[in-house]
């Protein structure tokens, strides 16, 4: 097995690749809506369908980028090129997005869904390739984990800079649709240019051991769905995305009615966060030692404590904070090493099947991520609405408190213990040296 | 036309046999086939992914043919799955 340890400057060139992506993708998510309702002027409701529309549209074009990562072969290599190609057309996209030119009501709302659907198609044909790129760059799995490490980082980095800087900067150049647009202009130029580094300081190096050409999709279809490591994996996304997001939505309604402080919510988001980067900075000698799957244990265990020292007493702030902060860090693991067990059960497809197919693994994983995020904010509106919960009002009903203390305590633990069911299936880190020393082999023959 | 029954040693075509197996009967000008009759399914023998689509377990029987000019030498194949 090739044990090629990267250079630093390799994994924080991979790294930076994810912060392009949030510069403009997280800007877009915490922003766009804002934007299109108080500087543009839509209606809250076109808003609303405009983003459910691209979201459908949006799962569709991830694994068409990926079909076609899998039949890419450019002297850069597979997936590489794409970053090329597109970095430059993605800093443009951004600074389309939020630029709204005077063309009369239904001319903007016709150029709000161009430009939203168009960065839909740039972002998916960058970040598909850039996800795969971890799965080429090198088949050591610890290696691999580093990498994810890098990315995570240099991700929180970019969420975090244009979660508190957009504003400031949008006023400094004076607000309005000019500031907006000025805003993304920068944004534009620094995603581009760091997609260009990923580019220029990566390299890949893992090619197919058994059939080197390229596989019709409805083989490589057929065979993805042999890959049972594969499977497992969407499923533990799924399942991990549907957490985090419906903890994400429950947190304002945590803070406003069980701990009757509004205020408190962005409290219970940054004790989040801070936790996650030490945790991730601290993360890799456990990795090295343990192996992702039993770290990724080790981390829904901690999750399962953090949700019960709630229940001492929900109410407490103190005991929140503790809960929140241990919870945080019980998702460290999982953080880290997702993406790299999903890089990993490439190999295992090709061990299994012959068929080395990275961009339908990735991009068909990433619709699972998809599917959980999208399913976990629609839970939070349907506990709600099962508990009776009616918006506004100074007291909640108690069931409506029951919905939500379940939702922030009991359903993160039955969650956590579904995952844990998953990777005790899950014996793909110990069986990985000799698949690759076969398909090395295979190769060799 | 040649044809032998054999019985698969392992759970499906782990790939380093398959690898064997394709190779060696690349080597033939014959049509080489791998027929499973419970399934229903014809696998080409030169071609490694025909070989690992077909799961079948330890103990399958399955049916190799050969037909060619040179499938006297080919029925060597045959031998792989003792």
């Amino acid at each position: 097995m090739e044990q090629t340890k990267l250079k630093f400057s390799e994994k924080l060139g991979y790294g930076v690749g994810d912060m392009a992506s949030n510069l403009i993708w997280t800007s877009a998510a915490t922003f766009l809506t804002f934007f299109y309702t108080d500087i543009v002027g839509f209606s809250a409701a076109a808003v609303g369908t405009l983003l459910l529309i691209a979201r459908f549209f949006d799962a569709f074009v991830d694994i068409g980028v990926g079909v076609l990562v899998d039949k890419t072969r450019s002297k850069h290599g597979k997936a590489r090129p794409w970053l090329l190609w597109l970095a430059i057309p993605f800093g443009i996209s951004g600074v389309l997005l939020f630029s709204a030119p005077d063309l009369g009501p239904t001319g903007s709302l016709i150029y709000a869904y161009v430009t939203y659907l168009l960065i839909n198609i740039i972002y998916s044909g960058a970040n598909v390739p850039y996800g795969v790129l971890n799965s080429l760059i090198t088949q050591d799995p610890y290696e691999r984990s580093l990498l994810n490490i890098f990315r995570m980082v240099m991700a929180i980095f970019g969420a975090v800079a244009v979660s508190t800087l957009t504003v400031p900067i949008v006023n400094g150049f004076g607000g309005g649709k000019h500031g907006w647009t000025m805003t993304f202009m920068i944004y534009g130029v620094l995603a581009a240019v760091l997609f260009l580094i990923t580019f220029r300081t990566t390299k890949e190096r893992v090619k197919p051991s058994v059939v080197q050409n390229v596989v019709p999709l409805r083989r490589s279809l057929k065979a993805l769905f042999r890959n049972k490591y594969w499977a497992m994996l969407v499923a533990f996304m799924m399942l991990s995305f549907i957490m985090s997001s419906v903890n994400t939505a429950v947190n304002i309604y945590y803070a406003q009615y069980i701990l009757e402080d509004v205020n408190l919510m962005s409290v219970l988001s940054i004790i989040s966060f801070i936790p996650m980067l030490i945790g991730l900075l601290l993360i890799a000698p456990i990795i090295k030692k343990f192996g992702k799957r039993n770290s990724a244990i080790i981390g829904l265990v901690i999750t399962i404590v953090g949700a019960l020292i709630t229940m001492i007493d929900p109410t407490n702030l103190t005991i929140v904070i503790i809960a929140s902060v241990t919870k945080s860090l019980g998702g460290v693991p999982l953080a880290a090493t997702m993406f790299a067990m999903l890089a990993d059960t490439v190999e295992y497809g090709e061990w299994k099947t012959g068929m080395r197919t990275e961009g339908l693994v990735y991009s068909a994983g990433s619709f699972g991520s998809k599917a959980g995020s999208g399913l976990g904010a629609a839970i939070v509106g349907w506990m709600l609405a099962f508990g009776g919960y009616v918006g506004g009002q100074e007291h909640i009903s108690e069931s409506a408190r029951s919905s939500i203390l379940f939702m922030y305590i009991y359903l993160p633990i039955i969650i956590s213990a579904l995952m844990v069911v998953i990777l005790y299936f899950y014996k793909l880190d110990k069986q990985f040296p000799q698949i690759v020393k076969e398909l090395e082999e295979a190769k060799n023959m | 036309m040649k044809a032998m029954k054999i019985t698969m040693l392992t759970d499906g075509f782990p790939v380093l046999f398959a690898k064997q197996l394709s190779q060696a009967a690349a080597a033939y000008t014959s049509e080489i086939r791998i027929i499973w009759e419970e399934r229903n399914i014809i696998s080409d023998v030169k071609s490694i992914l025909g070989l690992m689509a077909l799961e079948t377990k330890k103990g399958t029987i399955l049916t190799l043919t050969i037909d060619g000019s040179d499938e006297e030498q080919a029925i060597e194949l045959g031998k792989l799955f003792e």
